[in-house]
């Protein structure tokens, strides 16, 4: 190996080393990953061009490489080449271009480097195009060579090897969840509250972020002590808690498939009937619509998140809430994967309502709102760490125009991305998940 | 003589256009369709009906609001192409049309033709147009402005009507080749669009401040 061999990224010689067989395996699977809607998606762009303003890393960078149509024409040049007869044939006249390693080079920065899936583009294009599906798609063809950028790709292993995808050990999750229960009897006054773990029949199972024990532990003891509040019977579980799955975004559906079927078997070991999902746009997305595409099976559970269970505790007055107590201006990020692709809207509006003197709302919002540039695995993938926050830009102006000294967002990635956006853009503002903000405002 | 070989290539240029936009649509269902086991939140229904209606709207898609010029430009120069597919068929067949629907279609169709021509300016001189732009865009366009000046000059003359078929055979031949195509896929992507964010219980929203 020479001395410029020797200093480049293993990741970049991996693709120099690609054999035409790993193109073949790459382009086969792309094949197998379309269906019939992927496919009419193909033959849909008019390259208008409308969809540029709607992507945060085009509107922070005006780099042509980040317009949502260019990055779905790396794909459209890939299926014109092999699946029609026009490409084929002519290629110059609909641009189609064969996959070799300098386009999967493109691929692999374009799909992974400048895209969170957030679906804002899909809103906005002028025929409907799934360009966040299409996207996943590309994805999902590196994958199966083996060109998951290592950073996110560790993360999926953890979560597959680990069962979580923060690498915590059993022992650590249980004396974590042991020492919150303590620290929960003593915030209420109860030496009878619990933090129950694998208690069978009960109301649900609740899922919680890997960060959140390893990193922001007293959001799950907010979540506990809502639960206390609320007289609830729930559960987490000792091994398949995590709410995350990143094969969502590494496109590795086996992965995938294997991080969702753990939460279905501890369902049914601790035969519960609803499995409540944490603070998570991507888990909620994975868990509540993917992943009974991923199994191929109906759930035989309900599958809820974390902020309908706490609008519903407000509507039925199980929970008592005093919102004079929070009286700086609070504003919500709306989470792309659990609100432009997940339908939680209202709920988490609803609970702010109830919960703080002064809510405000930042612009646009609900499921036009910009992602914050955490999401697509992005937070994991540091290598596109300073893009990530270039075009975090987008909602850290956002965010200053609200005026607002308070963000809630219900998903942990996200409140990554904002803390981090809190820092660059020097936004001076708190950080809270809606459960944090809920648990701060009770009367018990 | 000449007339009549045109009005046959028209016929068969349409056929083409038709067999084989047809094939391309049975070559994507052999894609396959994906089964949905997710329980619905919302009603896929109301998301279609969305799609074709409101989510259309300015007011709704940001991407138009923000590029009004271009989304009417676009509307218009639509509207101008049903025009002049309408006007072939009339010619064709032949249906006498009174000399008020002509000078609404004239005037159709030489709005949507200003609107083509600036659609095709604009994708020259942005260079982000440029860079997500092939050969095809700029020749379907090209195609379709011609096909509309020549429909607009056959509604002024009669000697311009052969021209017209011709450019008429020259558009229905290109349709299946090149984006063009979207005629017919851009109705299945928007129901997909649709069903997708009504099952998620997404769209349509119902109205509320913001």
């Amino acid at each position: 190996m020479n001395e410029s061999a020797e200093k480049k990224d293993p990741f970049d010689l991996k693709i120099s080393q690609l054999s035409d067989e790993d193109i073949r395996r790459a382009l086969q699977v792309f094949h197998d990953k379309l269906d019939f809607g992927a496919a009419a998606f193909m033959n849909s762009c008019v390259h208008c061009g409308l969809c540029a303003d709607s992507c945060h890393y085009y509107l922070a960078t005006k780099e042509i490489e980040s317009l949502p149509a260019y990055k779905l024409n790396l794909l459209l040049s890939v299926f014109k080449k092999y699946f029609t007869l026009v490409g084929r044939t002519a290629p110059g006249l609909n641009g189609a271009k064969a996959l070799d390693r300098k386009l999967i080079g493109e691929w692999i920065d374009t799909l992974f480097g400048r895209c969170t899936m957030c679906g804002r583009c899909t809103l906005n294009c002028s025929v409907g195009i799934d360009i966040a599906r299409v996207i996943r798609i590309g994805r999902s063809a590196l994958a199966s060579i083996g060109l998951v950028p290592p950073e996110l790709q560790s993360t999926v292993n953890a979560a597959v090897e680990k069962g979580n995808n923060m690498g915590i050990p059993t022992e650590e999750w249980v004396e974590t969840v042991k020492w919150l229960e303590e620290e929960l009897q003593r915030e209420v006054s109860d030496p009878e509250a619990r933090l129950p773990m694998d208690k069978k029949n009960v109301n649900f199972l609740y899922t919680v972020n890997p960060r959140e024990p390893k990193f922001f532990p007293l959001s799950l003891l907010a979540a506990a002590k809502i639960f206390y509040a609320a007289r609830e019977s729930w559960t987490v579980a000792r091994d398949h808690y995590d709410v995350t799955n990143y094969g969502l975004f590494s496109g590795d559906d086996e992965a995938a498939r294997l991080i969702s079927s753990r939460l279905v078997q501890s369902m049914k070991e601790l035969e519960i009937k609803t499995l409540i999902l944490g603070e998570c746009g991507h888990g909620f997305k994975s868990h509540r619509w993917e992943a009974p595409e991923w199994l191929a099976a109906a759930y035989r559970f309900e599958v809820k998140s974390i902020i309908q269970v706490l609008a519903d505790y407000i509507r039925q007055g199980r929970i008592k809430l005093d919102s004079t107590r929070q009286q700086k201006a609070v504003t919500l990020h709306d989470p792309c994967n659990l609100v432009r692709m997940g339908g939680i809207i209202e709920e988490q509006r609803y609970i702010l309502k109830n919960t703080v003197a002064n809510f405000v709302e930042m612009h646009p919002n609900r499921e036009k709102n910009f992602c914050c540039g955490g999401g697509g695995g992005q937070l994991s993938m540091t290598r596109y760490a300073s893009r990530r926050l270039k075009a975090g830009q987008v909602k850290a102006d956002q965010i200053r125009k609200t005026g607002a000294r308070i963000v809630v967002a219900p998903c942990h990635n996200c409140i990554d991305q904002l803390s981090e956006l809190n820092k660059e853009y020097k936004l001076g503002v708190e950080i809270k998940t809606v459960a944090e903000i809920v648990a701060d405002a009770l009367v018990l | 003589m000449f007339f009549s070989i045109l009005r046959v290539g028209v016929i068969v240029s349409v056929t083409f256009s038709i067999v084989s936009l047809a094939t391309l649509i049975i070559r994507t269902f052999s894609f396959g369709k994906r089964t949905t086991y997710a329980k619905a939140q919302g009603k896929a229904g109301d998301g279609i009906i969305y799609a074709f209606g409101r989510g259309m709207m300015p007011w709704e898609k940001e991407s138009a609001a923000k590029h009004l010029p271009t989304f009417t430009a676009g509307i218009i120069y639509h509207m101008a192409i049903f025009s002049a597919i309408l006007f072939v068929i009339a010619l064709l067949i032949p249906i006498s049309v009174s000399s008020g629907v002509i000078q609404i279609i004239r005037l159709i169709l030489i709005a949507g033709l200003l609107c083509g021509m600036g659609l095709l300016i604009k994708r020259f001189l942005l260079p982000y147009m440029r860079g997500i732009s092939c050969l095809d865009d700029f020749l379907s366009n090209l195609i379709v402005d011609l096909f509309l000046m020549t429909a607009f000059l056959a509604t002024l003359s009669p000697d311009f009507v052969s021209p017209f078929f011709i450019m008429a055979i020259i558009t229905f031949l290109y349709i299946p080749m090149g984006k063009i195509r979207h005629c017919f896929f851009f109705f299945y992507t928007r129901i997909i669009f649709g069903r997708y964010f009504g099952r998620r219980g997404v769209l349509p929203h119902p109205s509320r401040e913001t």
